[in-house]
């Protein structure tokens, strides 16, 4: 890998294939490997839309700077995003919240047990449900990071919480011209 | 051309409002207390809200901010704890202000989070909140609706 980074946490060898299908919101199947094969890069992202930090925080961040980098490096990234918290995240709730960041970006569901064993095939934890509070409302603790996945269908890098629109300026373009080599 | 002419004031602007509590007029202040930033994401889902802001303690004696209330919801200081490669929102009971120092709330950190929204912020909205500390008391703030995008820069912005 020949991108320098001060955010990205590097995977050790050997590299996991991002190989799933789960519905997307329209309530097609949708296969990662295939349908992200066109993409240079995928950027992998499992939370809930209840969540009022850091999912929305990682999606407003990737939405402003694809926007703003030029569309040589942006059009071959896809966001994809899958819901931990399928119970409260229909179909048509995570559509629409996906909408308020990028009409573009994918939204996936499944059943709790389905999302699990994909993150489990990621090395991910599963999402953890908390108790819910008074007014019947809970949180979500869920594998914060945004995972790279190249069009080989590996999955390169992750990206913590924290990470901010200026690093993401920063290594996208780098990550979408990277010479990533055999596993 | 002109935008390439234009850039580098563009950076003289953004550096030059970068420390909180140095030259900028705060959103909001009581005896040493000084809120910068304040900034209310127009919530992506339609009952979950956040509220982030700069807090700037210019004075000699520590405080605490023990709630957030809002009309608008059920407010709740949080902060993210990430263990075991779980990231998780954590109720806390209080945010400690030491004294000369400067707390924010920003995404992945400290923030309020107002759950059961009562209506949908959206941008141009002000919302109400009173902050309230254990030393300082209560502190009644507006707080402007922004996109997360707008929201996330300006903290972005305001330091470290």
């Amino acid at each position: 890998m020949t991108v320098t980074s001060v955010v990205a946490i590097s995977l050790p060898a050997p590299l996991v294939a991002v190989d799933f299908t789960l519905p997307a919101t329209d309530g097609t199947p949708f296969a990662f490997r295939e349908r992200t094969a066109d993409n240079t890069l995928t950027l992998l992202f499992f939370g809930y839309t209840s969540c009022p930090d850091i999912c929305p925080v990682h999606m407003a961040n990737l939405a402003a700077v694809l926007r703003r980098l030029p569309p040589q490096v942006a059009g071959g990234v896809g966001v994809v995003m899958v819901t931990v918290d399928p119970e409260r995240d229909t179909p048509e709730r995570l559509r629409d919240w996906l909408d308020n960041f990028d009409r573009s970006f994918v939204g996936l569901t499944g059943t709790t047990d389905e999302v699990n064993a994909v993150m489990q095939s990621l090395r991910l934890p599963p999402a953890v449900l908390d108790p819910p509070g008074e007014d019947g409302s809970y949180l979500v603790g869920h594998a914060a990071q945004v995972l790279v996945v190249t069009a080989d269908g590996l999955l390169r890098a992750m990206y913590p919480s924290g990470t901010r629109q200026v690093d993401w300026a920063h290594d996208l373009p780098l990550l979408v011209r990277a010479d990533w080599g055999p596993q | 051309m002109n935008g390439n002419r234009i850039a580098p004031f563009v950076v003289v602007a953004l550096l030059a409002c970068g420390g909180a509590g140095s030259t900028r007029a705060p959103d909001a202040a009581l005896g040493d207390l000084q809120i910068f930033d304040l900034g209310a994401p127009a919530p992506a889902a339609p009952d979950v809200g956040a509220l982030y802001f700069t807090l700037v303690n210019a004075g000699a004696e520590p405080d605490t901010l023990v709630a957030v209330t809002t009309p608008d919801g059920t407010a709740m200081l949080h902060t993210v704890v990430t263990e075991d490669g779980l990231s998780r929102m954590q109720h806390v009971m209080r945010i400690p202000i030491p004294a000369n120092d400067t707390v924010r709330l920003r995404p992945g950190g400290y923030h309020v989070m107002v759950s059961s929204l009562r209506r949908r912020w959206v941008v141009g909205d002000s919302v109400q909140f009173t902050l309230v500390f254990a030393g300082a008391g209560p502190l009644d703030v507006a707080a402007p609706v922004r996109t997360y995008t707008d929201v996330v820069e300006q903290l972005e912005r305001a330091g470290p």
